[in-house]
């Protein structure tokens, strides 16, 4: 039973959407999107498998003290570290000024208390749904800096006079930077964000990233003068051929080229005609019977799973 | 001696050239004209023939260890978009995507071309739409073919698509004019299995240059409609839209790495030939 219901599982999901295909009736449509949608959950429950994996195989080697077990420890640092800042930051955006206007003004309605205060604010281009509970509002100093404070209330639009720009109502707390004037002629919205995240995404992740691929590079080279010789003829075309691309992608050489031979307009641009030569008949012919091959492949794959006959992917033997 | 392997250059020596065929060109800021390949060109007439509005789906999936190649060509196109006035909807198929797409957005929206005093001309929502990452890959593409708006809800600030003007008239797949995906990966294969082949959804694609030789059976077959290929392809794009950039740089600098390595390999199959001889000789 434990094999069997699998496999008539997938016998009926198999024949059932390989049909749904040429139906265009609406109800398969209906059930064609609601089995995308519950594949796209089944994708987010692999996440959670995956994670878990990582977890158990670094926490064990990190327990034991295994080989390498340092290394082990930075990757869960940076999982959960991640996780953590992504989580309590995620639910909001980058960043950025959300209104700024010279044109602008504010004033408290009330006067400033030590637990904050109410401000109206009028702008050209103001309204209450543009701000958030969370933004920071900014007031200009003497000296170029500026008083910022919380807003801690959802905040909301007040009746404005005829002819004059719309109004704000907020209730900003939690001041910085000193007791802000009760009256002012300019202020910004600023709203915080990912920016621990994007941080640690641009600072860490970005550069560790390039610079494992920029390593490519040197081995490239490496292996390029170690490994690539023409030991036979099938080998000394492979080589022409990759020393031909490589010519035929390097603008300074087809440069120099179009130079030395101007006085042969037939050999204008040579390089680059050979580079596509090369890639759009013998590459693509190669390419065309490997994708005709991979997909005559997965069809014949797909329909000894349906039917049965493959059952590896249940973890047993043929 | 073994005629496999020289030993007269230890590896070292390979990787300290390496490094100085890529840092002096830098440090000297070498550039040299670049040519446009059929490829490019046929990606900048597609978006050059699209009417002021049309909308178009720029689709992500790569990462930060791609960025050194893809991200100039997705500035040059961005640019392209919007002078051209054509609303942009972005989308990630990778975790790690989202963030390149807004630097990249960024950079482009606050470069002097679309500013207007301290602020952009392009508005979040009006111009263009970010709707960030989902999870799925293939199935995100299966699942917003019929229903665009329906599928992503709201873009990254959290306000519904529907309302949203750079989305207006937006619904389906037939509703897109164009689709380009920068991959790293085989995303452009989902988009030509589930969105160009079975919705006719036109589709570009730049790629890294490792996978652009898999990319030509499909420009062929006219599945893509054109293929930006590399550091090379970023290059040739910042060329036609006349805004040089980092592609130009990079490609430059690149170039020197290539000779390089051909002269490596010159160099090493030299050395062979000899021993080969050697060997013949001596037996």
């Amino acid at each position: 039973m434990r094999m069997q219901l699998p496999i008539a599982v997938c016998f009926v999901m198999g024949a059932v959407m390989l049909a749904q295909y040429f139906v265009p009736h609406a109800w398969s449509q209906e059930l064609n999107r609601r089995v995308y949608d519950w594949m796209l959950l089944i994708g987010v429950f692999a996440l959670v498998l995956g994670v878990a994996s990582l977890v158990k195989l670094h926490w064990q080697r990190a327990v034991r003290r295994q080989g390498d077990w340092k290394y082990s420890i930075v990757a869960l640092v940076a999982l959960f570290g991640m996780t953590a800042v992504g989580v309590i930051e995620g639910h909001r955006q980058p960043a950025k000024q959300i209104v700024k206007s010279k044109l602008s003004e504010y004033s408290a309605e009330a006067s400033y208390e030590r637990n904050g205060m109410v401000v109206m604010l009028s702008a050209e281009n103001i309204a209450a749904k543009s701000i958030l509970k969370g933004d920071r509002l900014q007031l200009p100093k003497a000296d170029g800096s500026f008083f910022e404070g919380k807003i801690v209330e959802e905040p909301t639009d007040e009746a404005a006079a005829e002819d004059a720009p719309p109004v704000v109502r907020v209730q900003v707390d939690k001041w910085r930077n000193g007791d802000p004037p009760v009256q002012g002629d300019s202020f910004a919205i600023r709203r915080p964000g990912l920016d621990v995240f994007l941080w640690l995404f641009e600072n860490v992740q970005v550069p560790l990233d390039a610079t494992m691929f920029s390593l490519l590079a040197f081995f490239i080279a490496s292996a390029a003068f170690r490994a690539f010789r023409a030991r036979n003829i099938e080998a000394a075309l492979l080589l022409i051929s990759a020393c031909v691309v490589i010519l035929g992608l390097t603008p300074p050489f087809i440069h120099w080229w179009n130079s030395a031979f101007g006085f042969a307009d037939s050999l204008q641009g040579f390089p680059s005609e050979a580079k596509d030569w090369v890639l759009e008949v013998p590459n693509l012919a190669a390419r065309r019977a490997i994708v005709l091959g991979v997909g005559l492949g997965a069809l014949a794959q797909s329909f000894r799973i349906i039917l049965g006959i493959e059952q590896t992917y249940l973890g047993g033997d043929e | 001696m073994n005629a496999e392997q020289p030993k007269q250059m230890d590896r070292r020596w390979v990787f300290l050239l390496m490094a100085l065929f890529v840092i002096l060109p830098t440090i000297f800021s070498v550039t040299f004209p670049v040519p446009v390949s059929n490829a490019t060109q046929r990606v900048y007439d597609k978006i050059e023939s699209l009417n002021e509005n049309d909308f178009v789906i720029l689709s992500f999936g790569y990462g930060p260890s791609s960025m050194a190649e893809l991200q100039p060509q997705v500035e040059a196109v961005l640019r392209h978009c919007f002078r051209k006035k054509l609303r942009v909807m972005m989308m990630s198929l990778t975790a790690d995507s989202p963030a390149l797409a807004v630097q990249a957005l960024e950079k482009v929206r606050t470069s002097d071309e679309f500013m207007d005093g301290e602020e952009s001309r392009l508005k979040p929502g009006e111009h263009y739409a970010d709707v960030g990452y989902r999870v799925g890959f293939h199935l995100v593409i299966l699942r917003m073919a019929g229903n665009i708006p329906g599928f992503f809800e709201t873009d990254t600030r959290g306000e519904a698509l529907d309302a949203l003007p750079a989305m207006a008239g937006v619904s389906t797949f037939a509703d897109v004019n164009l689709v380009i995906d920068f991959a790293a990966g085989d995303s452009v294969d989902s988009w030509i299995q589930y969105g160009n082949e079975p919705h006719g959804v036109p589709l570009a694609a730049g790629v890294t240059g490792v996978i652009v030789s898999q990319m030509y059976p499909f420009l062929d077959s006219g599945q893509l409609q054109g293929l930006l290929g590399g550091a090379l392809g970023g290059a040739e794009y910042e060329a036609l839209v006349d805004a040089p950039g980092d592609g130009m740089k990079r490609v430059s600098v690149l170039s020197f790495a290539h000779f390089l390595v051909i002269g490596l390999v010159v160099f090493g199959n030299a050395l062979y030939m000899m021993r080969r001889l050697d060997e013949r000789d001596g037996s």
